[in-house]
């Protein structure tokens, strides 16, 4: 399924409520989190224009913790900096903050990425 | 210039980011070697876990058990090895390969394995097989213990 914002690259859709990212992250034991860093990864890339993550990171990220810590270090550094360009919204450096999260508490992490993306399709 | 700056940019992150995955690569192998050494009582078996999702719930994450399977590979016992994560040797035979494929790439300042390393289908190969590994996990895990060890096993015990 694709979006068109604009005449901008298509993106792909994937919103969902963040703390349904949390819900579902718990019900499936972190299952739900690759699948969740694959999908990011692919509108991440989008919203970037070139492959900022790469879908071998985007899955390694959900079971090995120096790689949880790389993909949120790219999220925060290269990606979403874009994706708050799109939105208009103020230029800020989440890195810290996501690695700092993603180290101990992952889903955390998840849910302000994914908070951040979601106000891509409003 | 801007073309020209805008180049040395793209090469300069791409050498960052080498050099960020040869330190992660390294990072990965190195821990479980310091827990090796601290293990002369063998408490890791017993001690509480690090993952954050395991200390919260109890139950295990995709991951968990991987670092315990480096120490124990580590340490040559390689049925230990596989029972605490089937991926262990996996991954220290990937972190081997990624130190030594991006130092080469360092050196010679060519690229290898590309095709391999990006490719979707091994990469979501890989994603299936890690979830089909961690549900079958999960059932022998609940199976196996009672929900008061289970509890035992996060920190809410």
């Amino acid at each position: 399924m694709q979006d068109q914002l604009g005449n901008q690259t298509p993106i792909p859709v994937f919103k969902v409520d963040p703390i349904l990212v949390l819900v579902f992250g718990l019900i499936t034991c972190g299952l739900y989190l690759i699948y969740w860093n694959i999908k990011v990864a692919d509108v991440l890339n989008a919203v970037a224009e070139k492959e900022v993550i790469s879908q071998p990171i985007a899955i390694f990220a959900g079971c090995c913790m120096p790689v949880n810590i790389y993909f949120y270090y790219l999220a925060g550094k290269e990606a979403l900096p874009k994706v708050y360009e799109r939105t208009g919204e103020l230029q800020k450096d989440q890195s810290t903050l996501l690695i700092v999260l993603g180290l101990f508490f992952p889903i955390g992490a998840a849910m302000i990425v994914q908070s951040d993306i979601n106000k891509l399709y409003n | 210039m801007y073309k020209v700056i805008s180049t040395n940019y793209i090469i300069n992150t791409k050498v960052k980011r080498k050099i960020y995955g040869i330190a992660g690569a390294f990072i990965t192998l190195a821990i479980p070697f310091v827990l090796l050494l601290q293990n002369g009582s063998h408490h890791l078996e017993t001690d509480q876990s690090f993952c954050p999702f395991k200390m919260l719930t109890g139950f295990p994450c995709p991951g968990c058990g991987i670092t315990k399977s480096l120490v124990y590979f580590y340490e040559g016992n390689l049925y230990k090895s596989v029972s605490y994560h089937i991926l262990g040797p996996f991954v220290i035979a990937f972190a081997v390969l990624t130190i030594v494929v991006l130092t080469t790439e360092l050196i010679t300042e060519k690229e290898y394995f590309h095709k391999w390393l990006y490719n979707r289908k091994l990469a979501y190969g890989l994603a299936i097989f890690l979830a089909a590994y961690h549900i079958i996990r999960l059932v022998y895990f609940v199976y196996e213990n009672t929900w008061i060890s289970i509890l035992q096993q996060s920190i809410w015990r």
